[in-house]
């Protein structure tokens, strides 16, 4: 398969006609992460475990300039782990992720950036949970390293459909206090919520000494709030409604929606936090490396 | 302020486009389920009196814009001092066109018209779009005359008055240089402004200065008035330099009573109006269409030759009578007309008043033989048209009063109540009553029932008479209405001898008679009237003071007397006849009676149309009003009159324009223009555009207001753009 036609069949709009969320995550993963060199979700270790010669992309701390001197050769050193990775995934499905201006709602999209994580991580003899939320938590699957837990993951994050607003906060406490061991905890969430109480939640799983990693779904349509006639807008999650003319109130709703994110960018950027932002228009492998390459960096 | 297309402003209500279409789009809005509400709330909240006012703003630009697209579309054009801020000055340039019967005159092959319309043309094309004009035109009829309206100019020139000028032909009228001008008064004084007018004339002397070559009183103030409404006026010559032409002056008949088998003839004045000798001009005279004789003659320059052209009518009717010349460079004075009314004979009605034993004769003795015998001769011609029949006195009741056309009361004594009432109806008919006063006359009788304090027929209380038996203290008449028809031949004929009969018996007017009607009077200390005219009904009266014989003057036995009744009856027999030869233009009415009335009248013009006439009832109830509205052509027009019964008979009138219009007399533009200071000559140039415009005048705000709509188009692109660039800065 060419790097173009895994592009193609790798967005949105393709992978919306599968209808399989575990098809949908094999594709993405198999069919574009694995060629990563390395997992990102590698635990940190100082046990030497063995050379491999070096190959553009990798971190040229890592090369064994000993070896070079005498071989004229570049080997990079590899580490054994020394502890599993324990990924708890934990997806907004509030009526807010119903969103959708193409094939994909929100929440598919999010759904699918899961289910591809989850088969990710499985993959890798790891182990990963899940939480599917609103105001209240809806549905979980606990954390397993099983490959057959993947069926479970699937069916939670596809179970529940948003009907009711977000309450993060409350979420992100519940989940803290079940989680015993340190993990990765993977929001995926438009962030339509009081961002202090968000904020807050969040830097309280950070002192819990968990790492987070938030991906942030938003349509396309939110981000660049391209309509043009005169719009009724219906709020979703109990907003009024609001008669406007976009073309006259956009240049004043986008400059709101990037003051929003960038304050929640700095926010997270002060507390630990991973952020990327998942435009629901660009296709799931090139937020999902972006993703994990962001994650890689913050581990080294 | 003025449009140059007012009915473009009809389109101010695109105006309310942009309000509409904001009004529309914000009741056409769509629906849409929207998650970031919390951002699209705060955006509008935040922004929502700044994004108001921008709206308020752009819409106002918007309609501001379409308002004056249209406005400027419509070429207002304003009046004001400011002018020179407003925009470009514009030039108020009008033509005055003289369209008269001279102007037909040709100059090489194209008449003086077609050189002044091109003239005018490239005047008018000269000026720039945006400068106004207007075209005023003398010398045509009015329903011919173009209606006199300030005009745009075109990118075509003023494209209305352009096609009027296509439209201009001569005329067979005289230019009325005080008329036009003062409908250029009014133009400039209702428009506004500096306006210049341009008169292209030939500037005919006759139009513009007196016989004796001074100023004319109505044209100097008409010129005044233009001056003080602030307007130029520039004269352009543009008649032939050289005219050559002849001109049929005058057609008229010898006699203004014509009667069949009564010789008669026609007398044609011909005037050479050019400075050469022309030889051969070949005159025609012509009856009814048929040429019955023609005459070539030489004629010098600046000289006038008559001629006559003798005919005897054998049939009573209305006879169309023409007289022509051969076409010359001015063919509107080539040819005159006359409607000759023929009669078969004029009945004449003599009422003697009885026996003057010291003349052994009768009162109306030497009437009679003055008014000649109407037997026809042996030649087939009679001498005189009146067919006289004398009745005494005594028979005034019984006699006929329908037949005769005049009646005479020659010396009547008594004059009862009924007999006065007969000559009233007479009157009423139309009749011509002559009386004679005398010895006999019972002044008290007259003054009962004739003058009737003034009411009654007879022009004056009759007082008692005034006689020197003893002749020997006699009175002389002098003429107090020379022009008068009765008098107008005697007064240039002394030779007659009017002057020379001596008056020793007389009655004078105990009443004061009005001076309008006194045709003639004694060298008395007092004046007296003794001719004295009066209208009754549709009649007319003639009083003479004195006697129809040689009882109280010698005015029988001198020539004077026969001349005085052969004028004399015929004014009594035509004096409501007289205007069927009319002047150009002069309406013509005549009474019908029930026995005339015709279903169908017709006018048939001369050019060969039929135009159907009405009657309308008289106020007596008794006849009808026939009104012909003036024609501005020449020629002979025909009245048909047509029955039911398909039967048909005639009446005509004649139409002729002023023989002078002929003169081609110029007068020179310098020495009008000295002779009425406030005009402008230029000469045989167009060179009023190139004058420098002075101060005040009218603007057009074409180019102001339109840059002002582009300014508003512009202003509107840039704040929009700028209130988007505010908005992403999120000012």
């Amino acid at each position: 398969m060419s790097s173009e036609e895994s592009k193609r069949l790798l967005d949105p709009a393709s992978l919306a006609k599968v209808s399989g969320l575990i098809v949908r995550a094999r594709m993405i993963v198999e069919g574009s992460i694995t060629g990563l060199h390395r997992s990102p979700f590698h635990g940190s270790s100082v046990e030497f475990a063995e050379h491999r010669e070096y190959v553009p992309g990798d971190d040229i701390r890592h090369v064994d300039w000993k070896v070079f001197g005498r071989s004229d050769r570049y080997y990079i050193k590899q580490y054994e782990e020394e502890t599993n990775l324990r990924v708890q995934l934990v997806l907004d499905a509030s009526e807010s992720m119903t969103y959708s201006s193409g094939a994909m709602s929100k929440l598919d999209y999010a759904r699918t950036l899961a289910a591809s994580l989850a088969y990710l991580i499985l993959g890798q003899q790891d182990a990963v949970g899940a939480i599917v939320f609103d105001d209240k938590i809806r549905a979980e699957a606990p954390i397993s390293q099983s490959r057959s837990h993947l069926q479970d993951l699937v069916r939670v994050l596809a179970q529940q459909s948003g009907q009711d607003a977000t309450d993060i906060g409350e979420v992100l406490e519940r989940v803290s206090d079940r989680l015993k061991r340190r993990c990765l905890i993977v929001l995926l969430t438009d962030l339509f919520d009081d961002q202090d109480r968000l904020v807050h939640g969040l830097r309280q799983l950070r002192h819990a000494g968990h790492d987070v990693l938030v991906l942030h779904i938003m349509d396309p349509d939110e981000l660049n709030f391209p309509f043009t006639r005169m719009t009724l807008f219906e709020g979703l999650e109990d907003h009024p409604e609001q008669l406007a003319d976009p073309e006259a109130v956009r240049e004043a709703y986008l400059v709101e929606i990037r003051e929003f994110m960038r304050s929640l960018r700095k926010d997270f950027r002060n507390s630990g936090i991973q952020y990327q932002l998942a435009d629901c228009s660009r296709s799931f492998d090139q937020v999902l490396r972006e993703a994990l390459v962001r994650r890689a960096g913050s581990t080294r | 302020m003025t449009f140059a297309t007012p009915a473009l402003l009809g389109f101010l209500s695109l105006g309310l486009i942009p309000i509409v279409i904001y009004l529309i789009n914000r009741q056409r809005y769509r629906r849409r389920p929207w998650a970031a509400m919390e951002f699209l709330l705060r955006a509008m909240k935040r922004h929502q009196r700044r994004l108001r006012l921008e709206n308020l703003l752009l819409l106002l630009l918007r309609t501001l814009a379409i308002l004056l697209f249209v406005f400027a579309m419509a070429r207002p054009t304003i009046t004001t001092d400011a002018l020179p801020v407003l925009g470009r000055q514009i030039r108020q340039e009008a033509v005055i066109i003289d369209a008269s019967a001279s102007t037909a005159a040709r100059k090489t092959s194209r008449t003086t018209l077609e050189q002044a319309r091109d003239q005018v043309r490239q005047l008018l094309l000269g000026l720039e779009p945006g400068d106004r004009t207007a075209m005023l035109v003398g010398g045509l009829p009015p329903a011919e005359t173009p209606v006199v309206r300030a005009e745009l100019v075109g990118d075509a020139g003023p494209p209305e008055i352009l096609g009027d000028l296509e439209q201009l032909s001569s005329s067979w009228l005289s230019f009325e240089p005080e008329v036009v001008i003062s409908e250029a008064v009014a133009l400039a004084t209702g428009e506004g402004g500096a306006w210049t007018f341009h008169l292209f004339s030939d500037m005919q002397r006759a139009d513009w200065l007196t016989e004796d070559g001074s100023q004319i009183p109505a044209i100097r103030e008409a010129l005044e008035r233009l001056e003080a409404a602030g307007a130029d006026l520039v004269l352009h010559f543009v008649g032939p330099e050289r005219p050559r032409n002849v001109t049929l002056s005058s057609l008229r008949p010898s006699t203004g009573l014509i009667s069949a088998d009564v010789p008669i003839s026609f007398q044609v004045s011909i005037e050479n109006r050019g400075t050469e000798t022309v030889p051969g001009i070949e005159v025609e005279f012509l009856i009814d269409g048929a040429v019955q004789g023609s005459r070539r003659i030489v004629v010098d320059g600046g000289e006038s030759r008559s001629l006559s052209f003798p005919h005897i009518f054998r049939m009573p009717g209305v006879a169309r009578v023409e007289a022509r010349l051969r076409s010359d460079d001015l063919d509107r004075d080539d040819a005159r007309w006359f409607a000759a009314e023929v009669l078969e004979a004029v009945d004449v009605l003599v009422i003697d008043g009885g026996w003057d034993p010291v003349e052994e004769s009768s009162e109306s003795d030497w009437l009679v033989a003055a008014l000649g015998d109407d037997a026809v001769g042996p030649t087939g011609v009679r001498l005189s048209p009146y067919r006289v029949e004398v009745v005494p006195e005594d028979r005034f009741l019984s006699a006929d009063f329908q037949s005769p056309r005049v009646i005479v009361l020659a010396d009547v004594s008594t004059l009862g109540e009924a007999e006065s009432e007969k000559i009233e109806e007479f009157l009423q008919r139309g009749g011509g009553v002559m009386i004679f006063t005398g010895s006999r006359m019972s002044a008290e009788t007259w003054k009962r029932n004739g003058w009737r304090n003034g009411e009654g027929w007879f022009p004056w209380e009759p007082g008692p008479a005034i006689v020197d038996p003893r002749r020997q203290i006699f009175y002389h008449w002098q003429i107090d209405s020379p022009e008068h028809p009765v008098l107008s031949y005697l007064s240039g004929f002394p030779e007659a001898g009017l002057g020379d009969v001596a008056i020793h018996g007389f009655r004078r007017p105990l009443s004061k008679v009005d001076e309008a009607d006194v045709l003639m009077s004694l060298d008395d200390f007092e004046a007296t009237p003794v001719l004295v005219q009066k209208s009754h009904g549709q009649g007319i009266v003639l009083v003479m003071g004195t006697g129809a014989d040689r009882e109280w003057s010698n005015f029988p036995i001198t020539p004077a007397y026969v001349c005085f009744l052969h004028e004399s009856l015929p004014w009594l027999v035509m004096h409501d006849g007289g205007g069927r030869n009319l002047a150009l233009g002069q309406p013509w009415s005549r009474k019908i009676s029930s026995e005339e009335y015709a279903p169908r009248i017709n006018l048939l013009t001369p050019e060969g149309g039929a135009v159907p006439l009405a009657l309308s009832e008289s106020e007596d109830g008794m006849s009808f009003d026939l009104m012909v509205p003036g024609r501005w052509s020449p020629g002979v027009y025909e009245l048909r009159f047509e029955e039911d019964t398909g039967e048909t008979r005639s009446d005509a009138f004649s139409v002729n324009g002023r023989a002078s219009e002929g003169a081609l007399v110029f007068v020179d533009p310098e020495e009008l223009a000295t002779m009425y200071p406030s005009v402008m000559h230029r000469d045989d140039e167009i060179s009023g555009l190139d004058q420098e415009l002075s101060g005040i005048g009218s603007g057009d705000l074409w180019y102001p207001v339109f840059s002002t709509v582009l300014l508003l188009l512009i202003a509107e692109t840039g704040l929009a753009s700028f209130f988007g660039r505010a908005r992403r800065r999120g000012e």
